[in-house]
This record gives structure tokens, C-alpha cells and sequence, in this order.
């Protein structure tokens, strides 16, 4: 598997001198598989820079989405393949206790907030995600339900022996702060023993205790989270627009001196990385 | 935003992943959220509803006594559970915008913090002539498997004062919290705990000492008809001690209407 990280941010996009290098557009992650299969995972303002890794030829691409706030979806309108009759765009995500994806996606997808409507898209196929198994081509993936506000997903995808899981945003000190009770761990049954954690890191741990309850969690944390669940690989997710390169690279440095055991990893806008 | 108590956020989320209607409130019944299902109900986004005047909100909930007749402030599950700080359930009628009169339940809790914290309430509607599918349901839960739902309701119950129990499916424990450890005097140790033990190891009676047969437990109710039951009983834990309690049930109905389980929560009455 080959991962891209088209879009780091968290909340709101943030281009500017201060983000440059980790970037100002918001969370998208393209995953390509063996075969040349394109799989997105949620749909920010990145997913445009995933348009120069579509293969020529290819007639299918799988978008799983997290959770449908602004800053994981407002990229899908100008995401290319949508309007391409020759690529089947298929589009994965949570439902609400009343209403599917379809119901909730179009609420962004129609006048007013965009002038093109969902149903007018016509290559588009539409998929409710309950927790469990996705029959999704060319890879394994599984989906469970995690903490957020709103029904949010984590993703675990697998490949060839593989595997990442993808909670861009999560807090799962809610109510478990020590993380020491893995059963009762939300997000623990996708993430464990993975190779790759693409993980929420959106706070230092000043930042978190003002602002407990918003679904986010602090760098410390995500670490934390990783060690738990005995993650190989945790690549830091989801920054703050507020934090600059200059403030990610002190948090970043800082954890990897206090934990060293750890394979951390940037979040830095553009990064590949090879499984 | 001013921040609320842990308790209330985790409640918040539970109730947004959980499918039956359920509506939040401060200690003085200001609306703190509903979910989904209360806006199916009464037609009113929550976004919208919490810039209402309480009175306009109220008669968009247009609660009646199962007849139609008004029903009194007083007799409102949610204001008993907030002057009394005990359970109520009550069935009522919720007045459609045709002006029929459809029947519901509704139980509601106070919300009780250690520290003698008083929170809040929190108000569920139940649909009596519900019709569990059997499909829909899953059996035993595995650890390291629970849905969220399940977990969140595990943290919510870790906060609380008041004694509760999470069950799965076929009633067996998988959480118990220290007040109810306190009260049944059973330690809770990671492990499940099977229904047929727990139901060795406890005595239960109805008040006048008669037996109470298992199809009439709130635990079994809630289970078998998915909808949340309420009883007092006399109940004798490990320490050989009786204590008088209402017990309550509430069937735990996550994302796509899947039964996972119960909660039930003890509340001593004094004699």
C-alpha cells in the first residue's frame, strides 16, 4: 500500500507562510493499492491533490468517509471522477439513527451551500456503513463507530498482510483518560496491532483540558492511544488550524524525546509512505 | 462555550448514538439536547429548539395523559425526576399535529454525580406496542468488541452516583459500577459475569415477600420487549442484607435499531 497524505488539517483550511509544511488543506488521505486501486479516506479540501494519483483507465475509486463535518467532505464537489461517467465514484459513510447517507450527504450537495445535487450525479453510488466488514474491492475493510461528536467512523484498511486504521478525529480519553482499560477503549478493536495509525493529534495537553468534550485529542494522547493498542507507526493528524509548522515541529519533538520507543511520524502535508 | 460537566458530555454523545428518543436537561429542565429521534418525533431540529422559549418547546411536545386530557406539570416524568431526584415512568399520550393521540412511555432519571451532584434529568420515550425484530439482534457481546454505544454507556455509568448495571443481549453483566458493587456487594472483575450467576447470587422478592417470576424482571423486559421497565422490589445482595429498591431497565438500542443489551440502575427507597 501506498499512502498519501493529500490533506492534514483539522476544522478549517489554513494555507499560509505558517503552515507550509504541514499543510493548510483539510483531511484527506489517498490510499493506493498493488494493483493501481485508489481508495480515499474522507473527503476535505485535500482530495483535489489525490487527482495526479488516478491511474489511467481507472473505472472505479472508493471514498470512506469519517464523519460528515465540513472540513471531511467539502472537497467531494470538486473531486474530478464525480462528474467522469467512465469512473464509478463510490462513496462510503455513517448514517444517523434516522436518516442514510444519502439524506445527510445531500444536505451539503444541493443548493444552497453548492450549486450541483447529489442525485444529479450519476456515477456516484451511495453506501450506508454499518460497524463491521465493507465489501469494498481490492481491500479489507473494517469500520467502527468511535468517539465524536455526530456518528463518526474509524477505518481499518488492509492489504497483502498490511494494514493502517484512520481516526482522523477521536477522543478516546473521554471517560477512559488512563487508556489502560483496552476493552473498554473506543476505536481499540480497529486499531490494534495495526502497522500505521493515522491518528487525531489536534491539541497540545493545555489545549485539551479547554476544550474536553470536543472530540479531539492531544498529541499526548494519540501516543498514548498507540502504545495501548501496540501500533507500529503513529502518524500525527488532524493539526490545528490555529498551530503553525513551527508549533507542530516543538510537539513533535517534544513527544518523541519523552517516548523514543515509538515510530512517530509528521503529519506533513504531501507525505508518502510505503507499506 | 461554557463547558459542561463530564457527565453530561458523555450522556450527549451516548444519547446521539443511541435510537431511542432521548432528551437531556439541565437541573432546572432547560433543554441540554435531544437527539435524532425526539426531532422524528416532535418535527424541530434540535439546533433550532434551543433558540425556543421553554414554553414554545413544551407545546411542541405536546405531552397529554393517555386520553387526550391535559396532563399536569406535576405528573411530568422529567419534572419527577428532577424535584424527587427518583425514576419515573409513566405511559402518556403525545398529541399529533392531526390531533390524534398516540400512546407512549417515557422514563426519566435525574442525574446523579458523585459528590452528591445533582445534574440534571434524562428523559427516554419508548413505544409500548413496539415489535422487537429478532434479526436485528446480536447475541453476546465480546470484549474488546463492544460498540460504542455499549462503551459509552459503560463511561457515562462510571461517573454516576447511582448503581448500574450494562448487560448484553442474553443478560449477562459486563459492567457494573461502584455504587452498584456497594449495593449488591459483588465485586465487578473484567469478565463477564453470567445472567445465571448473578441470579444465584442475589435474592429478589416483591414487597410483600412474594416471589417475582423472571418474565416480570425489568432487566427481562426490557430484553425480551425492548421497551424500559420500572418495578419496586426487595432485593438481598452478598452481605445478607434486604434493601427495598426501584429497579429500572432501559433496553440499549444502538445505530440501525440493533438491541445490544440493558441498563439497570437501583435506586434505594426508604421504608
Amino acid at each position: 500500500m501506498r499512502i498519501t497524505l493529500c490533506g492534514t488539517r483539522g476544522s478549517v483550511g489554513r494555507a499560509g507562510g505558517k503552515t507550509v509544511r504541514y499543510g493548510g488543506d483539510t483531511s484527506s488521505v489517498a490510499v493506493q493499492g498493488g494493483n493501481g486501486s485508489l481508495l480515499i479516506l474522507d473527503a476535505g479540501s485535500g482530495i483535489a491533490n489525490a487527482h495526479d494519483l488516478i491511474s489511467p483507465g481507472v473505472s472505479r475509486i472508493d471514498i470512506l468517509l469519517t464523519h460528515l463535518h465540513m472540513d471531511h467532505i467539502q472537497g467531494l464537489g470538486f473531486f474530478h471522477p464525480l462528474y467522469n461517467p467512465a469512473i464509478e465514484t463510490h462513496i462510503w459513510g455513517p448514517v444517523s439513527t434516522t436518516a442514510g447517507l444519502a439524506s445527510r450527504l445531500s444536505r451539503y450537495l444541493s443548493p444552497p451551500l453548492f450549486p450541483v445535487r447529489l442525485r444529479d450525479l450519476h456515477s456516484v453510488h451511495l453506501h450506508d456503513v454499518p460497524p463491521g466488514l465493507l465489501s469494498v474491492p481490492n481491500f479489507s475493510v473494517r469500520a467502527d463507530l468511535v468517539i465524536h461528536p455526530g456518528p463518526t467512523l474509524g477505518y481499518r484498511v488492509e492489504e497483502n498482510g498490511h494494514s493502517i486504521a484512520y481516526l482522523p478525529d477521536h477522543e478516546p480519553a473521554l471517560g477512559s483518560p488512563t487508556f489502560d482499560e483496552t476493552s473498554w477503549l473506543s476505536g481499540y478493536s480497529i486499531i490494534e496491532g495495526v502497522d500505521l495509525l493515522i491518528h487525531d493529534a489536534q491539541y497540545s495537553d493545555e489545549e485539551y483540558r479547554a476544550k474536553i468534550g470536543w472530540g479531539h485529542s492531544s498529541y499526548r494522547q494519540a501516543l498514548s492511544l498507540a502504545r495501548a493498542a501496540e501500533v507500529r507507526t503513529l502518524v500525527t493528524f488532524h493539526h490545528d488550524p490555529e498551530h503553525s509548522d513551527e508549533e507542530l515541529d516543538r510537539l513533535h519533538e517534544q513527544l518523541r524525546v519523552e517516548d523514543p520507543g515509538l515510530e512517530l511520524v509528521a503529519g506533513l502535508a504531501g507525505a508518502v509512505l510505503e507499506l | 462555550m461554557a463547558a459542561e460537566p463530564i457527565e453530561i458530555i458523555l450522556l450527549r454523545q451516548w444519547a446521539s448514538y443511541i435510537a431511542v428518543p432521548t432528551w437531556i436537561t439541565d437541573t432546572e429542565g432547560r433543554l441540554l439536547y435531544y437527539n435524532e429521534s425526539v426531532e422524528s418525533i416532535i418535527g424541530l431540529r434540535f439546533e433550532e429548539a434551543d433558540e425556543l422559549p421553554a414554553e414554545d418547546l413544551a407545546d411542541r411536545f405536546a405531552m397529554t395523559e393517555v386520553d387526550g386530557s391535559p396532563i399536569s406539570h406535576y405528573d411530568r416524568p422529567l419534572i419527577i425526576a428532577l424535584t424527587k431526584q427518583m425514576p419515573a415512568h409513566r405511559r402518556i399520550g403525545l398529541r399529533n399535529s392531526d390531533q390524534t393521540v398516540r400512546e407512549l412511555e417515557v422514563t426519566a432519571i435525574p442525574i446523579l454525580s458523585s459528590g452528591d451532584r445533582h445534574l440534571g434529568a434524562m428523559a427516554t420515550i419508548w413505544d409500548p406496542n413496539y415489535q422487537p425484530d429478532p434479526k436485528g439482534q446480536i447475541a453476546k457481546l465480546r470484549r474488546g468488541q463492544y460498540p460504542i454505544e455499549v462503551i459509552l454507556t459503560r463511561h457515562w455509568a462510571s461517573y454516576l452516583a447511582i448503581p448500574i448495571w450494562i448487560t448484553d443481549l442474553p443478560g449477562n453483566l459486563i459492567y457494573s459500577n461502584q455504587p452498584a458493587e456497594a449495593l449488591t456487594g459483588a465485586r465487578y472483575e473484567a469478565g463477564d459475569f453470567p445472567a445465571a450467576v448473578h441470579a444465584e447470587l442475589f435474592k429478589v422478592c416483591n414487597l410483600d415477600g412474594s416471589p417475582i417470576p423472571d418474565e416480570e424482571m425489568p432487566l427481562t423486559i426490557a430484553l425480551t420487549r425492548r421497551v424500559a421497565s420500572h418495578r419496586p422490589l426487595r432485593f438481598c445482595g452478598l452481605d445478607g442484607t434486604w434493601r427495598t429498591i426501584e429497579a429500572t431497565a432501559l433496553p440499549l438500542v444502538g445505530q440501525g435499531q440493533r438491541l445490544l443489551g440493558s441498563v439497570a440502575m437501583f435506586w434505594e427507597i426508604d421504608q
